[in-house]
């Protein structure tokens, strides 16, 4: 049994855990430009699930998937707009708009299945596409690394996780080294601030709403373009809310934000291997949700002492 | 040729029955219930059509009733929002336009119960779950374990002493089992699974996964890689819609996967070589067809296994050896006998 368990844990769990974290890391990444701009970005599940099927539809209809990216992305933006209109411009509560894209995103989707695809729960195309597999055969050479990034049947990652790995310094260099990031920032910082200098509130809170929508799109075509290459019902299945977890256990910066995500990714990595081994089936499912609460009181309870400590200092 | 002989025999039975129908009717096909009006039935489905296996299954013996025995038939589709399915049932019945209201799943029972005392006057029907014990309540459940007995049979066979038939077996004498949830109704499939692959090979290991819903096809095919991953050679989906996921792993990294509810054979030939039925469609027309003759014995609980092709096998022959036909249909005859007995994890 103890050899089983630990069986559990060898290289190809790391290449595991990197595919499931891809649509997790896109969403929560698009929800640092929304959280860092004062916005509450709670819409992510509904514009990924949205941004899944037009995606596909528009790669089947033009048999390419960089056009299907192409139409996920221009669907996530579409719908992140309504969210921008509303919000921003007609002043509704954010959280009220954003539960309100998620469910309209499982009806609609489903409307749009039924009118098109003839079907209410999935759509298989007959011709289906796929962003492709990223292979690194020289990396085989390493010992270890192979296997990372190539996976045990050598198929190689995802063009798309490669592109998340990478969002994520660019992210940061964006927010953290650009005048746009900066203005951005201050937004959330402390809007009035922001406004007092003459940087236009109401219109940079578009820019974040809307950035999110590009990093919700290619979350969305990663799903339904990659992952699997069909689109099924509410298939986005509560990872943009796994996201939203992530953005706020990474403290809502683009480098906490991966590490969160990359430990949600491997907590349901090793629940999917471990499940085979006959353990409680209900355990194993808690588990990346147990390890969710876990992180989250250690962290704050981590944070309540350093304040303690800085009111104690002063 | 013929790829799959189990749904010919289905609609061969099918096409007796109605033969036999017929006949009673004196072939006018439009036989009246009570008064001179025909039957008129309305089916309440607790999700939407489209669902590739029990909902689409349902209403196609629901039309085919319409089509052979002269029913009257409406299609309510109660969306999956369980907020919806209540008012749908009873909006059904206090129409006053249906004599009889078939509905399923196990989600439906509570409601069932409530509207069957509500509305003594209105017969109704419910699938895939046992309710006993109301006059007006007839229940009809599926030997899913049975059927799966089969599947674990074959995937046993296949990877175990017949893998040198399937080139994309390896022989580990591991096979898999992705299910939707750890409910009572799967875990029927999974205790006849387990059973039909002890019965070719006891030292055959099965590896167990629950995907913890039925809409996470990403999930499902996670589960599935993780089993393949671990040895599997086949794995059998039972997980509906998410369900999916497992059969395009399969695909993906060239392995065997089966098929569960209806023939899934076709989404991935080569890969996906045999499907577990559920013959919802089948149980219904019967259903109706028994009630128009007055035998539908109601307030009892009834389960349709392979005798009364309440389950069957879809296989697709372009890929599985007859000789392995020839003995799954073989054990299917033992089952018939009664020498092989299956046990259901329900009772």
């Amino acid at each position: 049994m103890l050899a089983d368990i630990l069986a559990v844990f060898n290289l190809g769990l790391i290449f595991m855990a990197l595919r499931v974290t891809t649509p997790i890391l896109f969403a929560a990444l698009g929800g640092v430009i929304s959280e860092q701009a004062g916005v509450v970005n709670v819409a992510l599940e509904g514009l990924m699930l949205f941004s899944a099927l037009i995606g596909l539809f528009v790669g089947v209809t033009f048999q390419s998937p960089w056009l299907g990216l192409l139409g996920a992305i221009v669907a996530s933006l579409l719908l992140s707009l309504v969210f921008a209109f509303v919000t921003q411009t007609l002043k509704a509560d954010e959280v009220v708009v954003g539960i309100a894209i998620n469910v309209f995103a499982v009806g609609f989707t489903v409307f749009l299945m039924q009118e098109f695809g003839g079907d209410k729960g999935s759509y298989n195309p007959a011709h289906p596409v796929a962003l492709p597999n990223v292979p690194i055969p020289w990396l085989n050479g390493v010992p270890g690394l192979g296997m990372i990034v190539n996976g045990p049947n050598g198929q190689g990652l995802n063009v798309m996780t490669y592109l998340s790995l990478l969002s994520v310094p660019l992210l940061t260099f964006f927010l953290y080294r650009t005048v746009f990031g900066l203005r951005l920032r201050s937004v959330g910082e402390s809007p009035l601030a922001a406004a007092s200098v003459g940087i236009r509130v109401i219109r940079m809170k578009y820019y974040a709403i809307l950035l999110t929508g590009i990093f919700t799109g290619m979350a969305g075509a990663f799903m339904s373009m990659a992952y699997v290459n069909m689109f099924l019902r509410n298939m986005t299945a509560g990872r943009g809310f796994i996201a939203l977890a992530a953005v706020l256990l990474g403290a809502r910066k683009p480098w906490g934000t991966f590490l969160a995500a990359l430990l949600f990714g491997f907590a349901e990595a090793i629940s999917n291997m471990a499940q085979s081994l006959r353990l409680p089936s209900q355990l194993v499912t808690m588990f990346p949700y147990a390890v969710t609460i876990i992180t989250l009181t250690w962290f704050s309870v981590r944070d309540y002492r350093r304040r303690q400590r800085r009111e104690a200092a002063l | 040729m013929i790829r799959r002989p189990w749904l010919l025999f289905v609609s061969l039975a099918l096409a007796l029955s109605l033969l036999a129908g017929c006949a009673t009717q004196g072939g006018d096909g439009k036989k009246a219930s009570d008064g001179d009006h025909p039957l008129s039935v309305a089916l309440v489905l607790n999700g939407t059509l489209g669902d590739k296996g029990f909902f689409d299954s349902a209403a196609r013996g629901i039309r085919q009733a319409g089509e052979e025995l002269g029913v009257q038939y409406k299609i309510i589709e109660a969306t999956y929002n369980p907020s919806e399915w209540e008012p749908a049932l009873l909006a059904a019945a206090s129409s006053g336009k249906y004599d009889m209201i078939i509905t399923g799943t196990w989600q439906m029972t509570d409601i069932v119960k409530k509207a069957a005392q509500e509305y003594p006057n209105i017969k109704f029907v419910i699938f895939d779950e046992a309710v006993e014990g109301i006059p007006n309540v007839y229940s009809v459940r599926y030997a899913e374990n049975e059927g799966s007995f089969l599947a674990g049979a074959f995937a046993a066979m296949l990877s175990g002493p017949k893998a040198d038939s399937f080139p994309k077996s390896k022989g580990n004498k591991t096979v898999g089992f992705v299910g939707g949830m750890d409910i009572p109704v799967i875990n029927n499939f999974r205790v006849g699974f387990e059973q039909g692959v002890a019965h070719v090979d006891p030292n055959t290991k099965v590896l167990v996964s629950y995907i913890g819903g039925f809409d996470d096809v990403a999930k499902g095919k996670e589960l599935a890689l993780a089993q393949f991953s671990q040895g599997a050679d086949i794995v059998y989906n039972v997980a509906g819609n998410a369900g999916l996921g497992v059969l395009e792993a399969s695909k993906e990294i060239d392995k065997y996967s089966i098929g569960v509810d209806m023939d899934q054979n076709p989404l991935y030939p080569g890969n996906t070589i045999i499907s577990m039925l559920k013959n919802v469609d089948v149980s219904l027309f019967r259903a109706i067809k028994l009630h128009m003759e007055g035998a539908l014995p109601y307030g009892k609980a009834e389960t349709l296994g392979i005798e009364d092709n309440g389950i069957g096998l879809a296989i697709d022959e372009q890929y599985v050896p007859k000789e392995i036909v020839d003995e799954l249909s073989n054990l299917i005859v033992q089952m018939k006998k009664g020498e092989i007995k299956v046990r259901s994890s329900l009772e």
